[in-house]
């Protein structure tokens, strides 16, 4: 059952549409990423679905109720922003409590509740500290506890994660996921980090010029692409000049040979040369100039480059797999 | 080495700008407090006549409490009225209508081209048929006051709003349920009391020592006091002068201190 649906919403800045019919169903308890390129419309519609932004044309459907024209404050959907939104002047308990206060619960069960909600953060020590005395990390812990603390319907995410460091992030991501799956609370996430909406969803929708390009479970999203766009905006993607026209794979698709020891089960078999290999730790990506073309194709392999794989040796490229959708 | 030369330079700075301050003051004090000719105020002098018989002459002076007193008055209206004004409007640009900033900060700028006899002349050419008992009253002076300070408190509401994201606060405040007076009293106005404060400061002194327009419209103010009591008793009007100085002083001090604690946050930025 879906829990909130934007059905065929439409949201005009003057000449500047940010969403163009868009059109999703966010299924109950289940973490739905909105992601896309800057300027694609994803954090519109997290406004839209807060009620910060009015809906012009479409409606918002929250549990069989139409809400379009209600005011944020009687949406009960919890809300996490990019930039640190604490209120200075309270303590990080005082914060959390905030939504029990507004909502008059009864003064020790709301100090209780909030406690228990710092609790899940990993935060229960901080209780007494401002939120300038706080890490980024930290702040936006208490800001997930301060959304999730008086259980809204709908918890909105928008892009909570941008503005910490690497480490940072995949912890406070990790904690966003713990919580939101314990709870079950239905969640909409804005990014556009493609690597976080694979991490964190169950759904992944793609946006782009205010469209929705494709909505389906991480793995679905990056193996079979929609269109062109995702293919390109969703992991990395390869294209290969085949029989006159460009087709698109993934660079873990392709492998390196010798130049005359390509593999007899390839789909296709390129010759190039090595024009250059990034070394990334994990993995590396071998850049391969094809011949008689400008094209160049990552492979991407497991490890260092084979130490037969030199800059400017004559290599073959082997194909397994062109996304079939496209 | 480098670091202790730039460190002599900051000390260098700073001591010229304190005796900027401090010695017009100084000089003020000797001139208010000693009984001494002003030709022969110099070195061997300096200890020589202390007294404090003019400042008590005018302080004692029949006309010199009610001018303080309405100068007080006005300056405390002046600050109800800047803030009933300007605190709104400074929110609700920096919330609901950004583009609306630069035409209120253009607006807020114009008592610095406006000078003072063409606010007296239009505003109580405009007002004297329609409200003539205002501009009759003392009272007539705060609306001009408040247009006085309006540089001075846009720029510090300004500085303090635009430090805070208010925008987020406001967004954060209603999602989490609170309505609009909830949001004004327990967020925005919490959070913007030290803004708040300068701004109450700042009009306050300029009130304090406005003249001109006081002088103008013929109101008896302690700055149109001072200066008809400057040739009777100048002593004691350098005195009064002095002690508003010394006020003023102590305000900033008071504000650089808020502003120094709320520096402490990552929301500062805040300056007068």
């Amino acid at each position: 059952m879906s829990q909130l649906e934007f059905a065929s919403i439409t949201k005009k800045y003057g000449d500047v549409t940010a969403l163009d019919n868009f059109t999703l169903s966010v299924p109950a308890g289940k973490l739905v990423s909105l992601l896309g390129p800057s300027g694609c419309g994803k954090t519109t519609a997290l406004r839209v679905a807060a009620g910060f932004e009015p809906v012009e044309t479409g409606r918002l459907v929250a549990g069989g109720h139409v809400i379009s024209h209600v005011p944020p404050q009687k949406r009960h959907m919890g809300m996490v922003f990019q930039n640190y939104s604490l209120f200075p002047h309270m303590t990080v308990l005082e914060n959390v409590m905030f939504g029990l206060t507004v909502r008059r619960a009864d003064k020790t069960q709301r100090a209780a509740q909030s406690m228990d909600m710092l609790d899940l953060v990993q935060l229960p020590h901080m209780a007494d500290r401002y939120p300038h005395q706080l890490s980024g990390g930290q702040q936006q812990r208490v800001a997930l506890a301060r959304a999730l603390v008086f259980q809204p319907s709908v918890l909105l995410l928008d892009e909570p994660l941008s503005a910490l460091d690497a480490k940072v992030r995949v912890e406070v991501r990790d904690v966003i996921r713990n919580l939101q799956t314990r709870l079950g609370t239905t969640t909409i996430f804005v990014t556009h980090d493609q690597e976080e909406a694979l991490t964190i969803s169950d759904v992944v929708c793609v946006m782009n010029e205010g469209r929705v390009q494709q909505v389906g479970m991480p793995r679905e999203v990056y193996d079979t692409p929609a269109n062109e766009f995702v293919a390109r905006f969703v992991g990395d993607s390869v294209t290969i000049p085949m029989e006159g026209r460009d087709r698109l794979s993934r660079p873990e698709d392709l492998s390196v040979w010798p130049e005359d020891a390509a593999p007899g089960n390839a789909l296709a078999v390129l010759g190039g040369w090595v024009e250059g290999i990034d070394f990334h730790g994990a993995t590396s990506d071998v850049r391969i100039r094809l011949h008689g073309s400008d094209h160049v194709v990552n492979v991407r392999v497991l490890g260092s480059a084979p130490t037969t794989v030199t800059y400017g040796k004559r290599v073959s490229v082997a194909v397994h797999r062109f996304f079939t959708t496209l | 080495m480098r670091r202790s030369r730039v460190h002599a330079w900051e000390w260098l700075v700073v001591t010229v700008c304190a005796l900027f301050f401090i010695v017009p003051m100084l000089t003020m004090a000797r001139f208010a407090l000693q009984r001494v000719p002003v030709v022969l105020l110099g070195r061997d002098t300096i200890f020589s006549r202390w007294t404090l018989k003019g400042v008590v002459s005018t302080f004692t002076d029949e006309k010199f409490r009610p001018a303080m007193f309405l100068s007080v008055r006005l300056g405390l209206l002046t600050v109800v009225l800047v803030l009933f004004l300007m605190v709104p409007t400074v929110l609700w640009v920096h919330t609901k209508a950004p583009r609306w900033r630069p035409v209120v900060e253009v607006m807020s700028m114009l008592p610095y081209v406006v000078p003072p006899i063409a606010l007296v002349v239009g505003v109580s050419g405009a007002f004297r048929d329609s409200i003539p008992w205002l501009v009759a009253s003392n009272n007539g002076l705060v609306p001009l006051y408040a247009v006085l300070c309006l540089p001075f408190a846009f720029r510090s509401l300004d500085a303090g709003a635009s430090s805070l994201d208010l925008r987020t606060l406001v967004d954060a405040g209603h999602n989490l349920g609170a309505g609009t007076g909830r949001l004004l009293w327990s967020v925005l106005l919490p959070n913007m009391a030290v803004p708040i404060a300068a701004t109450g400061f700042l009009s306050f002194a300029v009130v304090m020592g406005e003249f001109a327009i006081a002088s103008l419209l013929l109101k008896p103010t302690l700055p149109a006091y001072m200066v008809e009591a400057q040739g009777q008793e100048p002593q004691g009007a350098m005195a009064v002068a002095l002690l508003l100085l010394v006020l003023t002083s102590a305000m900033f001090v008071v504000i650089g201190r808020m502003n120094r604690r709320r520096n402490l946050s990552p929301t500062n930025g805040f300056t007068v």
